[in-house]
């Protein structure tokens, strides 16, 4: 049996492993466009932090590679997938035949409109070595020059704001929307959190239509659709990601806004599955297309297809949860919570500086997000798996 | 066997993951960190770390349950101290 993996983040990465523990002889191969063995992307704001050193960020050595006998074709580009005739192309022109193939390709990255240096992203390891470079470069300059500008709104803005609250660096979020999360959140929740970073000193522009890092050489601004210029030294982007299309639909595969599969990860074309950010697929608690991007939907996503790769099909009903914080005010977000596919958005609780909210549907709790108070955390979890309509 | 399970709380970002795949083992305290339970029980009031008599099978989703970490703050060890996770 041959198997091709494209993608070796924690998806791919587990998919290959779990295949593996089932198959002692099967020929895996992960194609990587990473050029570093799988790391954990959620450590690596701990490590531009310094709460972990670089080499803690690694889940897996070159060594447990070898081990597994998984080849790893690292800093690798995938340039043709021919699912008539089952063989993927690398970059280097060999062909890689497959008898089933896992696509985990993860999102790519929505850019800034320009990005001279010191506009930073956060997604791979050598983006937060960009970021760790760039602050210590931004903390040599005069208390005055040391000014961040943020454009986005959601996790990876948050990141940003903390990492750059930990350096003292006067920060502005600049939004097209009306607060954090803004097509996501109800308004009472975007209240508090915008409360909160106001007390923190963080400044937030709301209905920014435009957010153009200038600069001629380097960054020192960003100019706004008013002509206004922020000054910033430093610029970090989180405007989300999208689907790498044109592979895919070569190939064939079904894209909406990720890789369309069934609750068995199993694409429109036989053989193709899809796990991890790259994945919309039909979820079976939920009742429909969903398109998650958090870590353990990932890992557990690579540990369920591996089994359907494998012959033993089985389905992928988890509900996931995923935690980040502003400024020390936790947030987490539980399930469906998309304003878009609720029939109902219920304020559970609201007070000055905490705010939970839950997503209904059909008359059943799908989705939540609890902003300052996660006492009802497990009670919320619980009422969403067994399909209440109250807590 | 026994086993003995270590949260770091500096380490935890409150993901929830441990809770979701090993909800028997590990349950999330008002910090928004992860706190280990026997059995689902936290008998002496809340820990970051204790030593579990358990079963092949709940060795095997405890360890899930660390792998399910993002940020690596569950550390397992055996009776003899040795640690079964991380593995590197």
């Amino acid at each position: 049996m041959q198997y091709v993996i494209i993608g070796g983040g924690i998806a791919g990465t587990t998919a290959a492993e779990e295949l593996r523990k089932t198959d002692a002889t099967a020929e895996i191969t992960i194609v990587d466009e990473e050029a570093h063995a799988c790391y954990s992307r959620v450590l690596l704001p701990h490590y531009i932090n310094s709460k972990v050193p670089r080499e803690k960020v690694f889940l897996r050595t070159e060594k447990w590679y070898a081990e597994q006998r998984i080849e790893r074709l690292a800093g690798t580009i995938v340039t043709e997938i021919d699912t008539k005739n089952n063989f993927v192309t690398i970059h280097s022109g060999r062909e890689l035949p497959y008898d089933k193939l896992l696509l985990a390709t993860g999102g790519q990255l929505n850019l800034a409109q320009t990005d001279p240096k010191g506009v930073c992203y956060l997604q791979t390891l050598d983006d937060a070595d960009g970021i760790v470079a760039r602050l210590a470069e931004v903390k040599r300059l005069s208390k005055e020059q040391q000014q961040a500008v943020i454009i986005g709104g959601g996790f990876i803005c948050l990141e940003f704001v903390n990492i750059f609250a930990l350096h003292e660096i006067p920060t502005t979020v600049v939004v097209r929307g009306d607060g954090f999360w803004s097509r996501v959140l109800s308004t009472q929740a975007k209240i508090v959190l915008a409360r909160q970073a106001a007390s923190k000193g963080v400044t937030l522009l709301t209905g920014q239509a435009e957010a153009l890092p200038v600069g001629e050489t380097e960054v020192n601004g960003v100019q706004l659709a008013d002509g206004t210029v922020l000054s910033a030294s430093m610029v970090g982007v989180g405007l989300g990601t999208h689907a790498d299309k044109s592979l895919f639909v070569e190939a064939g595969v079904e894209i909406k806004s990720g890789i369309l599969a069934n609750s068995y990860l199993e694409t429109n074309l036989p053989n193709v599955y899809t796990a991890g950010d790259a994945a919309e697929f039909s979820h079976p608690l939920l009742g429909r297309q969903m398109h998650i991007g958090n870590w353990l939907n990932a890992q557990m996503q690579g540990k369920t297809v591996a089994k359907t790769m494998h012959g033993e099909r089985t389905e992928f009903s988890l509900v996931s949860s995923y935690s980040t914080n502003l400024l020390g005010m936790h947030i987490v977000f539980i399930g469906d919570a998309n304003p878009e596919f609720a029939s109902e958005v219920r304020s559970h609780k609201v007070t000055e500086t905490s705010c939970v909210d839950l997503y209904l549907r059909n008359d059943k709790i799908v989705g939540a997000v609890l902003i300052g108070d996660l006492a009802d955390r497990a009670l919320i979890t619980k009422a969403i798996q067994e399909g209440k309509s109250t807590l | 066997m026994k086993l003995r399970i270590v949260v770091d709380p500096d380490l935890c970002i409150g993901a929830a993951s441990c809770v979701t795949i090993a909800p028997e083992t590990f349950q999330m305290n008002m910090e928004n960190k992860a706190e280990v339970i026997d059995h689902g029980i936290a008998d002496g009031g809340p820990s970051y770390e204790r030593v579990l008599e358990v079963n092949e099978e709940e060795k095997d989703t405890i360890i899930l349950g660390a792998q399910s970490c993002p940020t690596l703050a569950i550390t397992i060890f055996d009776e003899s101290g040795l640690q079964l996770y991380p593995t590197i």
